[in-house]
């Protein structure tokens, strides 16, 4: 098993629900990945700080910013109620879907596709969202639901625009 | 055969041309290419040009640009051609399509072969995780034949990339450096990590976006941030 995806299996016993955004939900949508050690997970009720305490993660502060860590010192970053790339967190939990990560029937839950890229797309960054994008047109253009990318998106011109690059870089 | 400064200045102009590109994934002729270029004829002409350096595709009215490698400085581009004409020709190669593959390769590479980018800058910098294996060759048909002989196949899918040897390997932390910004994408994150752990091995530095080097900087394991303290200092 990679080892992001154990560490996402790990969080998910220590937490409870959480729905993995980012590279967690790039790997398991296309088994493809190339990230750094960081998780990033939308949860539906907000976690405290006491309670990642008692589950031994911790709270650093590096170059004057704090960062929380896993016990197995993985950075993780939580979205409870700030939307990520304009998409609710209500909407990324109610899109998501559970992968089976093992033959013993464990699973991690990730964010659906297409919101996920739509996230990447509004994401913009040359180095990270345009290659997971590649990543996820060459592998699951076809079991895109347009209709529902469309809906996520609320914007016809936004969609277009995201079908007609993922139709491109499909084909590169 | 055409300089490495000859090389530059045929692809001065795209180079130009694809910098004042804001970025996209991909862009339109019509749209974006002749916003620049002032005409469809003279915007193919520059993405053309950038094409044999594997810098830009195009297709159908559309193309894309590796946009933070044709963002470097004119001396770093020149530094990093024969990265750029080396990937260009890079052969990608599939059995199993997982890490049995890669195990086989570096169990039996050939000698004297040199592996760079995702697995070389894992081992540098414990930043991102590897995906393929890049080596290169001196005799890539040599390599491709063994690969074949050995049940593999040619194509898009695979994670065993063949690059021929071209241009030097004296600096090898700086070739790795300048094979990740070359490669572009995810590349460019290991070559801000390589710059930030390795300063005084890289001579020639490239400009990176500071919320690339930021990024970098938030999420290089701590054990390593506490490395480049000293270094920095």
């Amino acid at each position: 098993m990679h080892p992001l995806i154990r560490e996402a299996l790990k969080i998910t016993e220590d937490l409870g629900p959480v729905t993995f955004v980012g590279a967690v939900a790039v790997f398991l949508h296309t088994v493809n990945t190339r990230e750094s050690q960081d998780l990033d997970f939308a949860i539906a009720k907000p976690i405290t700080r006491e309670e990642l305490l008692d589950k031994h993660y911790r709270f650093i502060v590096e170059n004057g910013k704090e960062k929380t860590y896993t016990p197995r010192n993985y950075k993780i970053d939580i979205y409870s109620d700030r939307p990520l790339n304009k998409i609710p967190i209500k909407t990324i939990i109610e899109t998501s879907k559970d992968f089976e990560v093992d033959k013993k029937g464990h699973k991690v839950n990730a964010m659906g596709l297409e919101a996920l890229v739509l996230a990447k797309f509004r994401a913009n960054r040359p180095s990270q969202d345009y290659p997971d994008l590649r990543a996820l047109a060459v592998q699951r253009l076809k079991q895109i639901d347009w209709k529902l990318l469309e809906k996520l998106s609320g914007n016809k011109t936004e969609f277009d625009d995201l079908k007609n690059t993922l139709e491109y870089i499909a084909k590169q | 055969m055409v300089s490495e400064s000859g090389l530059i200045e045929k692809v001065a102009q795209g180079l130009l041309f694809a910098q004042e590109l804001d970025p996209r994934p991909v862009y339109s002729i019509k749209q974006h290419g002749v916003e620049i270029a002032g005409s469809e004829k003279t915007a193919y002409r520059r993405i053309k040009s950038l094409v044999p350096l594997g810098l830009a595709t195009f297709n159908r009215g559309q193309f894309s640009i590796k946009k933070e490698a044709v963002s470097q400085p004119l001396n770093v581009i020149e530094k990093m051609l024969p990265s750029l004409l080396a990937l260009k020709q890079a052969r990608r190669f599939g059995r199993s399509y997982n890490n049995a593959d890669i195990n086989f390769v570096l169990d039996h590479k050939p000698d004297p072969s040199i592996i760079t980018l995702d697995f070389r800058a894992w081992s540098l910098t414990k930043f991102q995780f590897p995906n393929d294996l890049y080596v290169y060759v001196n005799d890539i048909e040599a390599g491709a034949k063994f690969l074949k002989d050995s049940g593999f196949s040619e194509g898009d899918r695979g994670h065993v990339v063949l690059l021929p040897k071209i241009g030097s390997f004296e600096n090898e932390i700086e070739r790795v450096y300048l094979d990740c910004i070359a490669n572009g994408d995810r590349s460019i994150l290991d070559a801000v990590a390589l710059q930030l752990l390795y300063p005084e091995q890289i001579a020639v530095k490239g400009r990176f976006p500071v919320e690339v080097v930021a990024k970098v900087q938030e999420d290089m394991p701590s054990e390593r941030l506490q490395e480049i303290a000293p270094i920095n200092t």
